[in-house]
């Protein structure tokens, strides 16, 4: 029955590409199917439903009708010819999701938004785009399928004759283990990033003209070509401040020197700036923040720490070889369970752990001497910007009178504000949302999910500076309040 | 060797005891500087830095003289060092001679900025003996009427000690309390004066045992704190807790604890010789000295 609906409701209006209608005749069966479906639950759970209720579900049976009707009325008109083209205004709420610095509409405080909900029963995905913060965010895994047909689209554009730029292969490889959760945490995707555009210049400096060139143009080539392939790595998840700060800095470096002559002399030298990226604020600097946090913890301490963070496992394992006796709270949170990794890796070590899920901080809290958690990213007015979680166990902690630690190299300090969590985050997909769980549960969830739920699964939170007692960082520790001073002092070194 | 730089510092102290230890201690290590004969740069840095561990094995070194060591030693190597080692040597000292002389006249500085916050008919709560307290008020005296109280600070009695020094010079009006009296007169004080021995990376200051009740107390009574130390006690180190100062010098004496950790919170300002600055300030300026 939602089949034949679904092919109904194609929307129609003329003049668009035949990919852009293929997307939308799947938007629309999918949207279809999950009218059709709404309406049929809520009219099996009428007999049940109370006074009040009864009067909202009729509402929404008579909406999904009124839209079939709808669908059906406009297919007749326009003809099935024109029923592969997609109505201007659906585009982009159709692309939201792949593109990460669509501008940001305006949004309604969450307060607001969560007082309308029980009245009107409509869910997220109802919602316009004033009143639902999710619409522009990019959503993980979802947007597979998008990729793959965007590398098409670009393929055919190449047989255009006309030279193109193409994504490369490495870049492309990433992007696909990017979309798909395979390469993830800000430190990693940054390294793998810059691990792919060495490739790229490598073969820019193999395959270009060796033959004399401007060396402004044939930067402004490369810078091109890598622009274009980033492009595509944003497409697949937006760019993380680790990322962008990392190719602000090739390019800055690129553009005060002039002296190459060629193609392979250029390539060279980018490889050579990405490898001192690498070593200097990577590397190295994760090697300093070791050094300098395991001074903070000693014999007895009882350290807590959530889902996973390749610093903070560092450290903890240089804190037990150096044979100081403590032990660790792991903290774990549905759906990523990050944490059972750092649990494993700890207890190979043979370091005493507890293993927590975040519900039951406030009262693993009492027993624990320090926190220390990653950042993805720390914000110019000092907030952090972590995995969501973080901001409340920071908050118990602090309220708690425990000193919270947070490690961060200074190559993640951003210099843009942040006020909320919405802006810039990312949205985890129901079938992330269902992972971990046995097929009895997931089942269960899936049939009792009715359709005015939505799965909302945010990737980060920030936290304020409030809680957070101490930032380490390769240059030292610093009290959150000084990223602006770090900030300068990284810009008057570049 | 390393009892006789301790043991100067100490005699030095003992004359002087109107100077900080800080000073000695700076005029030591230019003394070393001077009479050294370094062969490179590295030489001349591992001896100074024998020269200041051992000067902080001393009874009266506090965690500023470890901080003004490690600034003297960054502040003389701040010039350019590529000229040859004969010339090296003056360059090194002329910039040594120039900061003995900015600390000297830093707590004058102080005293100046801080004079300005005390009006007629205040009520001050001052904790203990500091030097650049005394100086401040003294400083105030000449233009305004307030009364000082002092708390006793056992268990050396330094607040009668401040007293006395404070009413027989410019005749204030001076009353000593007992330690645990700080909560019965924090209602009437109008502002809370304090030193501090060292200044931490985050804002907060390590001071003399009972700063931090003091700052507690009148945190939750509303009364502003401000803090009066010299920029050369800025020190890179971050307590987490109390437990932390144990790694010090003279942290602890007979098992008791000597000095206690403030944290920004509890401080309002901080008035030194850079300027006047919130706790905040104090990282971005330790920053801009040590990267």
């Amino acid at each position: 029955m939602s089949k034949e609906k679904a092919d109904k409701s194609a929307p129609v209006v003329n003049g668009m590409k035949p990919e852009d209608a293929e997307k939308a005749r799947l938007k629309a069966e999918r949207k279809a199917a999950f009218e059709a479906k709404r309406a049929a639950e809520q009219a099996a759970d009428k007999d049940g439903a109370g006074k009040e209720n009864k009067k909202e579900l009729t509402k929404a049976e008579r909406r999904a009708i009124q839209e079939a009707q709808r669908a059906k009325k406009a297919q007749e008109k326009k003809g099935p010819a024109d029923s592969k083209d997609v109505k201007a205004e659906e585009k982009p709420a159709a692309k939201s999701g792949s593109t990460s610095d669509s501008p940001s509409k305006p949004e309604e405080s969450p307060l607001g938004k969560k007082k309308d909900m029980p009245t009107k029963k409509v869910s997220f995905a109802d919602m316009k785009f004033a009143a639902n913060p999710f619409v522009n965010m990019h959503k993980r895994r979802d947007n597979i399928g998008n990729l793959f047909r965007s590398v098409d689209r670009r393929k055919k554009d190449d047989g255009g004759g006309e030279k193109r730029p193409s994504v490369h292969p490495a870049i492309l490889q990433l992007g696909f283990q990017i979309a798909d959760g395979a390469v993830s945490g800000a430190n990693d995707r940054c390294v793998y990033m810059l691990e792919a555009l060495k490739k790229l210049a490598q073969d820019f400096g193999s395959t270009e003209s060796p033959e004399l060139h401007d060396a402004r143009e044939l930067s402004q080539e490369f810078f091109s070509k890598m622009d274009f392939n980033v492009a595509f790595l944003k497409e697949c998840r937006p760019l993380s401040v680790s990322m962008t700060n990392a190719l602000r800095h090739i390019k800055l470096s690129m553009s005060e020197d002039e002296s190459m002559k060629n193609a392979s002399q250029l390539a060279s030298t980018i490889i050579d700036n990405i490898d001192g990226f690498l070593q200097n604020e990577i590397t190295l600097a994760r090697r300093a923040i070791v050094e300098i946090a395991k001074s903070k913890i000693h014999d007895g301490d009882v350290v807590l720490t959530y889902a996973r963070s390749s610093v903070v496992l560092d450290i903890l394992t240089t804190c037990h070889d150096e044979g100081k006796r403590f032990s660790v709270v792991v903290v774990d949170s549905r759906p990523a369970l990050k944490g059972r990794e750092t649990l494993k890796t700890l207890c190979q070590k043979g370091i005493h752990c507890k293993y927590v899920f975040i519900h039951s901080v406030s009262y693993i809290m009492k027993e624990v001497t320090k926190v220390l958690l990653s950042a993805d990213t720390l914000l110019a007015n000092g907030y952090v910007a972590s995995r969501v979680g973080s901001s409340q166990i920071s908050m118990i902690a602090h309220k708690m009178n425990v000193p919270v630690l947070v490690c961060c190299e200074t190559y993640k300090f951003s210099d843009k504000v942040l006020a909320d969590c919405f802006a810039g985050n990312e949205l985890g997909s129901q079938r992330e949302f269902l992972q971990n769980l046995s097929e009895k549960r997931k089942q269960l969830l899936c049939t009792t999910l009715s359709s005015t739920v939505s799965l909302v699964d945010l990737t980060y939170d920030i936290t304020p500076p409030d809680f957070v007692t101490m930032v380490v960082t390769e240059r030292g520790t610093l009290p959150c309040t000084s990223v602006p001073v770090v900030l300068r002092v990284r810009q008057n070194i570049i | 060797m390393v009892v006789d730089y301790a043991q100067q510092l100490e005699r030095k102290c003992q004359e002087e005891p109107d100077l900080a230890p800080i000073v000695p201690a700076i005029r030591i290590l230019l003394s070393c500087l001077r009479d050294s004969d370094f062969g490179s740069i590295q030489e001349l840095q591992t001896s100074l830095n024998n020269v200041s561990e051992s000067l902080m094995t001393s009874s009266c070194a506090t965690i500023g003289v470890e901080s003004a060591c490690e600034l003297f030693k960054r502040y003389i190597t701040l010039t350019r060092l590529d000229v040859d080692l004969n010339q090296l040597k003056p360059a090194l000292v002329s910039r040594g001679e120039s900061f003995l002389r900015k600390i000297s006249s830093d707590r004058h500085k102080v005293a100046k900025l801080a004079a300005h916050f005390i009006l007629n008919g205040h009520r001050i709560l001052v904790h203990s003996r500091s030097r650049v307290v005394r100086d401040a008020l003294l400083e105030a005296a000449k233009r305004s009427n307030f009364t000082v109280y002092i708390t006793e600070s056992a268990p050396d009695q330094s607040g009668a000690q401040m007293a006395k020094e404070l009413s027989t010079v410019a005749g204030i009006e001076c009353h000593v309390l007992k330690d645990a009296a700080v909560g019965y007169f924090m209602e009437r004080i109008d502002l809370v004066l304090l030193g501090a021995e060292g200044i931490v990376e985050s804002g907060g200051i390590i001071n003399r045992i009972g700063t931090f009740q003091i700052a507690v107390c009148a945190r939750q009574l509303n009364k502003p704190v401000y803090v009066l130390a010299e920029s050369v006690k800025c020190i890179r180190f971050f307590p987490l807790s109390q437990r932390d100062l144990k790694s010090l010098p003279n942290a602890e004496k007979d098992g008791h604890p000597c000095v206690d950790y403030t944290s920004p919170d509890f401080i309002r300002l901080l008035i030194t010789d850079l300027g006047t600055l919130t706790p905040s300030a104090v990282s971005d300026e330790l920053i801009k000295l040590y990267l």
